[in-house]
């Protein structure tokens, strides 16, 4: 994009040339930053369900004053002929304005907000889009719940990939729920199953998965994209979501080696049997072959219901990680530093990667994770350490589909 | 288009549902700085680039 924005910089200072964008991808306040960061000052609208349903980004097209496409993927060492030829290889005769197959949007529009008087899986699946693009927040929950009817056994992908968009939305929202990011995952990982050649589908699920799955590094311009602005003077665009460890991890090309930490806690510390803390793990991709690699996202949380908050002043959390006999991991413990509140509520997410022996068997297999975290409750003002067994269940599977590209 | 045309272009990716000469839907999205809906082509001019892309 860099090179056709200075390419066509001098048509669109005449307005002979206008530049629009279409982003791909479930935060649209990254490509609000990136947008800021590259000073591109054109309209940018967001797709998080890759509703066009491109196999694969970036695609370039030079439209005429019809919408007919006359120019796809234009090479981009060629932008200087192409910019100097343009308006010739756009200029519309008039016997060529008639005649040319219409696309037609496949965006859901108004009409969809009401439940569908038919009930395709499809129908299903628009309400529920046009419930998450158009109805906000609080219609988030309807949206999930019209997915789970488009979705089944024999669904077509790419109601799998916007049932996983649905389901993340939820969980980036205030609406979310413990087992949303789960639900996107295994959604994602069907989609994928059905067609392993959208690379879309596939790049949702490498965002949050193992390093060396990874292409390239997904996020790792934010950090830079910032000083860069801040530098200028202006303000960086805030993010709602902030890249997790997974999306800014640079591709290793080779093994981690396990990180050393403190020894796991005292097993006569109790265990929290109430308990305060709500635990969900997911594991990306949702099946790995034998050799293959997992990252394990965990996300904690007070309980709603038990009126407990982290107890900020005793500490960081801490995770040990004990994975099956014959697995390695990245992290055998993973800290969380506390916010400088003395209590807080927020969730906490942990990550850390696991490669599954090359003689694994297919089936089951469990990681076992242990906590220790200090929480207060609300009634009694009574703060304590807890301990928290957690086993995160991985699936081998030899027909698993691979993640990383290659 | 002519054949000299033609070489100015890479070859889109396979299962791409664009070609040469189609209509390109009138895409009625969020708009991604200002979260309203938005119509592609109230945005763009009468000769208009359109990128594709993810910011990964």
């Amino acid at each position: 994009m860099p090179v056709w924005h200075d390419a066509t910089s001098e048509l669109r200072s005449t307005g002979a040339l206008s530049t629009v964008g279409v982003v791909i991808e479930q935060h649209p306040d990254r490509a609000r930053l990136f947008m800021q960061w590259k000073r591109f000052d054109w309209p940018l609208l967001w797709d998080p369900f890759n509703l066009l349903e491109l196999p694969a980004v970036p695609i370039t097209m030079f439209l005429d004053g019809q919408r007919v496409i006359r120019m796809l993927q234009p090479k981009l060492d060629r932008a200087s002929e192409i910019t100097s030829r343009l308006s010739r290889l756009l200029s519309v005769g008039d016997a060529e304005t008639t005649g040319h197959e219409e696309i037609p949007s496949p965006v859901p529009g108004p009409t969809h907000m009401s439940p569908p008087s038919t009930s395709t899986p499809l129908d299903w699946s628009d309400h529920a889009v046009a419930l998450a693009l158009w109805g906000g927040t609080e219609r988030l929950d309807e949206a999930v719940t019209a997915s789970e009817r488009a979705v089944g056994p024999d669904a077509a992908g790419r109601l799998w990939f916007r049932h996983g968009v649905i389901a993340r939305m939820r969980h980036d929202s205030p609406a979310r729920r413990l087992d949303d990011f789960n639900v996107a995952v295994e959604s994602w990982s069907r989609a994928l199953d059905v067609d392993p050649n959208n690379y879309i589908w596939r790049r949702r699920l490498q965002q949050y998965g193992p390093t060396l799955t990874k292409p390239y590094a997904f996020f790792d311009w934010v950090p830079v994209a910032r000083s860069d602005i801040e530098e200028r003077g202006e303000t960086p665009e805030s993010l709602v979501v902030e890249p997790g460890g997974a999306e800014f991890a640079d591709p290793a090309r080779s093994e981690t080696p396990s990180a050393q930490g403190p020894p796991p806690p005292d097993p006569r510390i109790a265990l929290d049997e109430v308990p305060f803390v709500d635990v969900r793990g997911a594991v990306v991709p949702a099946a790995v072959r034998p050799g293959g690699l997992a990252r394990i996202h965990l996300d904690m949380e007070p309980s709603p219901g038990k009126t407990a908050h982290w107890n900020n002043e005793a500490g960081p959390l801490h995770a040990w990680i004990d994975p099956p006999q014959g697995w390695k991991t990245d992290g055998a413990h993973v800290a969380l530093d506390a916010p400088d509140s003395a209590v807080s509520g927020e969730r906490r997410h942990v990550e850390f990667e696991i490669r599954s022996p090359d003689d694994a068997e297919p089936g089951t297999h469990e990681v076992e994770v242990v906590m220790l975290y200090a929480v207060c409750e609300d009634d009694t003002g009574v703060c304590l350490v807890r301990r928290r067994e957690v086993r995160v269940h991985v699936e081998v599977d030899l027909g698993a589909v691979a993640l990383a590209d290659g | 288009m002519t054949t000299s045309d033609s070489d100015l272009q890479s070859t889109p990716p396979p299962g791409l549902g664009f070609w040469n000469g189609a209509r390109f839907p009138d895409l009625v999205l969020p708009g991604v700085h200002t979260g309203e809906e938005s119509r592609l082509f109230e945005l763009g001019g009468d000769q208009v680039l359109v990128h594709l892309f993810a910011s990964w």
